[in-house]
């Protein structure tokens, strides 16, 4: 066999193991997208079967691990993502104005409570059941971004969408977080009843309860 | 910049991704604004909770070997076989033999059953990209050699108006599954072929055909039809009728 042949098997046997490398990632990403590991496995299969197919469209120097991320979020979108309608209905009652205000005061004084600290330990638990609960769109930005570590333009090119969109949904999905922490906090008692009643009096109550109880009788 | 504009700018602040000239008027707020200072503290814990998350979380190795074993169809070098239905030389269709029994609905292994139909329905319904084409049925056979630790028979094909469009690995509640599809009078129908030892497939409603038990159900528009031989369940998915679908299972030879 000629010495190139022997060269292009040695690049090719390369180019599969470094894509095996992110298979965790990808599979952890996966869990996240669907919430389900039967459908995150049959996702990540799906992705890797794309991946062998096109391994050609993959120009060496280029990161791959965005390219392979890129893979996996368009076989999500097109074949995993939840219905169009649904995903519409959650931006339009996420995107209230009101919700935002109210959002931006009371994180701002939960923030500033310097009981709000012992709320650490409660973390870890409440967002990762909370970012399961965000809408589809919001939370595969929010684990591209910060569990994967993504650029907004990495993101917009894996998401098919302009860069404005993703920093819009990021924001959005990161305001639903950090209101679900404020309302475990209140919930737990790390903040005051004083606050609370504080907190209720200038609240609507338009937001989040009510999305999700919007979202519970939807799906 | 006010508290107000800080706001609209945290994200990409947090994230790194402000533009230096921007970056200099939110850190000049911040220094003096002890709310905004906060809020800020408060973001970049979450974003760093949040990274952390999903630290430790490993694929199963069942998906690794899966993976590991998927064919390198489009290598680096070689173009994406396009794959074309080859139609099947006509072949007389078998005699059809099987008594439909009065549709009994038994109510034990209901439930177990219902999350069977729905996996399968699922997979069926999405499309699934195949990763060994057709139209050779018996190569499909020896490509499931070694991946799956169950016997996979591909069904020959006796009839004119249908193909076989290809195979994958696949699963049915979280069980190792041999996945064909084949395309019948024009509609798609999908053949799963899959060990029965720890999954109930039983109840709803059942028929004998040729001394074996089928199962039927339906979801979402989709007839699905399961029989059960010698512990391996073969189950066809499709929008044909439950009546066609059993009849496919003697025309089909499964
Ligand atoms: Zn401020």
């Amino acid at each position: 066999m000629a010495r190139s042949g022997k060269r292009e098997k040695e690049e090719q046997q390369r180019f599969e193991s470094a894509c095996v490398e992110h298979l965790d990632a990808l599979y952890a990403t996966a869990l996240r997208m669907t919430r389900n590991t039967s459908n995150a496995e049959e996702l990540v299969q799906d992705t890797y079967v794309r991946v062998f197919r096109f391994a050609d469209s993959f120009e060496w120097g280029t990161n791959l691990k965005a390219w392979l991320f890129r893979i996996l979020t368009n076989t999500f979108i097109n074949n995993y993502r939840h219905k169009v309608h649904e995903r519409r209905y959650l931006e339009r009652v996420a995107t209230e104005p009101i919700y935002d205000q109210v959002l931006d005061s009371e994180a701002r004084k939960f923030a500033s409570d310097p009981e709000a600290h012992v709320f650490s330990s409660f973390f870890k638990k409440e967002l990762d059941r909370a970012l399961d609960e965000l809408p589809d769109d919001y939370r595969t930005v929010v684990v591209l971004s910060d569990l994967q570590g993504f650029s907004y333009k990495e993101i917009s090119q894996m998401m098919e969408c302009p860069m404005g969109t993703v920093m819009s949904r990021l924001h959005r999905g990161r305001r639903i977080l950090q209101r679900e922490l404020i309302d475990h906090a209140v919930a737990a008692g790390i903040v005051s009843v004083s606050e609370v009643e504080q907190k209720k009096s200038g609240r609507e109550p338009t937001d989040l309860k009510e999305f999700r109880r919007s979202r519970e009788n939807g799906s | 910049m006010n508290c107000a504009q800080i706001v609209k700018y945290l994200d990409a602040y947090v994230d790194g991704e402000l533009e230096a000239g921007r970056m200099i008027e939110v850190e000049a707020h911040l220094d003096h604004c002890e709310t905004c200072g906060a809020l800020t503290v408060l973001r970049r814990r979450m974003k760093s909770e949040i990274a952390a998350l999903d630290d430790g979380i490993v694929a199963p190795d069942h998906l690794r070997r899966r993976v590991e074993g998927l064919p390198r169809t489009g290598t680096r070098r070689l173009k994406v076989a396009i794959f074309a239905a080859v139609p099947i030389a006509a072949a007389a269709a078998l005699l059809l033999v099987f008594t439909v029994g009065p549709w009994s609905t038994s109510e034990a292994g209901g439930e177990p059953m219902a999350a069977v139909v729905d996996d399968l329905v699922q997979r069926h319904a999405r499309e699934l990209p195949m990763e060994f084409k057709g139209p050779d049925p018996s190569l499909a056979a020896s490509w499931f050699r070694g991946k799956v630790d169950f016997p996979v028979h591909a069904p020959r094909l006796k009839l004119s108006n249908a193909s076989f469009q290809g195979a994958r690995l696949s699963s049915v509640q979280a069980h190792q599954a041999a996945h064909m599809v084949y395309t019948v009078d024009g509609h798609r129908v999908t053949l799963m072929i899959f060990p029965v030892d720890n999954l109930v497939v039983r109840g709803g409603n059942e028929v004998r055909v040729d001394g074996k038990n089928v199962v039927l159900g339906h979801r979402n528009g989709y007839n699905v039809a399961v029989m059960i031989d010698r512990d391996m369940a073969y189950a066809l998915s499709s929008d044909l009728s439950p009546e066609r679908l059993i009849s496919l299972f003697t025309e089909l030879s499964i």
